[in-house]
């Protein structure tokens, strides 16, 4: 039998379904904090917890200088499949390890890649109280991308099916801040991008320092599960190709998201997201696309 | 603008604010399998149900508060701090008894809040056997 990524989805899903059953309850309201920077929060009582999610892409589009939609050459729809773990060190500290499956098609042709890997570890500053229930959870978040896919520029393909990342390791750094102490829930997410510079194929490429934020508003539906829907923007300076400056390279991009959190059998939530990248507001210098994934989070200690 | 606003009020001012008590008379001791087979053995014919709880935990004040008053109920902040447990006893007015967990709550298997768990005297032998 074929082993699509499709397939393995399934396996893999179903093994998590049913661990999820074994594993200890989990707290019910668990990752809150502001949506879309990392797939894994761990909560004081929460040790060691995991993530599996499915997402499928596509509806990619170039945004020129102006702004203006153009044709993307490259691959029309890409699946992934992620793969995190979170582990505690302490009730305030924790590491994160994520690791995407990739997938690129194009008319009937695919090519399968393994992601660019990331590790991440946020420290809580404050946690939030019901006793005062408007001072929030702030957090502050370190993470880094790793290299381990092919790049546009490093593609041998003309259909750059085999283009998965950016071929650019990138560190980010900033402060998550969520209230969630209220029915109506939200937050804002604010990091600073740091790329390395790195040759891709004939030239040496920096595509320029960045700030990311995020704000979120959420609602919780039930004592259990909750809605969180945000935008996200990031805009970064110039890009520098051997060690020159591109005139008007400098790009930035807003997404929007809405994420649906569902607690099933106490120990794992079910989140559904959607998210479309490059159709609100001002963008330039990037690609637009449209996602849809599904993921289960599970607290295993 | 505002949202920065909202955000620095959130930490800078309103921990120092309305909320804050400057004179606390609720006291939430640590509360081990020793402590509560102290208070079982006030109670030789009765169980205690332990409501665990966290002032982190925002599902907790709705389910804290539906707690009828009764003889054998007492409250125990778990993954928390005393002090912040004693605060968010006092600001829901609850009247039971409340302890800071020190082992009660690993052993009965708690690992989520609110969570509640009922202890006899002849379960509470069970558990203290196990312990090392």
């Amino acid at each position: 039998m074929r082993l699509s990524l499709r397939n393995l989805l399934f396996v893999v899903s179903l093994a998590a379904a049913l661990g999820s059953l074994v594993s200890n309850q989990a707290q019910a309201c668990a990752s809150c904090g502001s949506g879309s920077d990392d797939p894994l929060i761990l909560w004081p009582n929460e040790t060691f917890k995991s993530y599996i999610g499915f997402s499928t892409s596509g509806r990619y589009k170039t945004v020129d200088p102006n702004g203006k939609f153009g044709t993307e050459s490259g691959p029309t729809d890409r699946d992934s499949l992620t793969l995190a773990v979170a582990h505690a060190l302490r009730s305030d500290l924790f590491f994160s390890w994520t690791m995407p499956f990739m997938q690129n098609r194009l008319a009937g042709s695919s090519l399968r890649s393994l992601g660019d890997p990331m590790a991440a570890v946020r420290w809580s500053w404050l946690l939030p109280e019901f006793s005062e229930p408007w001072r929030p959870q702030v957090q502050v978040m370190a993470s880094h991308k790793f290299v381990q896919s092919r790049s546009l520029q490093e593609s041998d393909r003309p259909d750059l099916l085999d283009a998965f990342g950016t071929g650019i390791p990138e560190t980010k750094v900033g402060v998550d801040a969520f209230w969630g102490m209220h029915q109506l829930k939200g937050g804002f997410a604010w990091a600073m991008l740091f790329p390395e510079e790195r040759a891709l194929g004939r030239a040496i490429v920096f595509p320029g320092n960045g700030i990311r934020t995020t704000l979120t508003v959420g609602h919780a539906l039930g004592e259990k599960n909750k809605i969180i829907g945000g935008v996200v923007r990031e805009a970064r300076q110039q890009r520098r190709t051997d060690g020159q400056l591109i005139a008007r390279s400098e790009s930035v991009s807003h997404s929007g998201f809405v994420t649906f959190d569902v607690s099933l059998l106490d120990s794992s939530t079910l989140r559904l997201s959607f998210s479309d990248r490059g159709r609100l507001f001002e963008n330039k210098n990037m690609i637009a696309s449209q996602s849809w994934s599904a993921a289960l989070l599970t607290t295993w200690e | 603008m505002l949202f920065l606003a909202w955000a620095f009020w959130g930490i800078a001012v309103a921990p120092q604010g309305g909320y804050a008590q400057t004179e606390s008379k609720v006291s939430c001791p640590p509360i081990d399998l020793a402590g509560l087979k102290n208070l079982l053995g006030e109670r030789p014919d009765k169980s205690i149900r332990l409501i665990f709880f966290s002032s982190w935990c925002s599902d907790c004040p709705v389910h804290l508060k539906k707690i009828k008053p009764s003889d054998n109920i007492v409250i125990v902040g778990i993954f928390d701090k005393r002090q912040r447990i004693e605060k968010a006893v006092k600001r829901l007015e609850l009247a039971q008894p409340c302890f800071t967990d020190a082992g009660v709550g690993k052993k009965l298997g708690v690992t989520i809040v609110p969570a509640e768990r009922t202890v006899s005297a002849k379960n509470l032998t069970d558990l203290l056997g196990s312990s090392p």
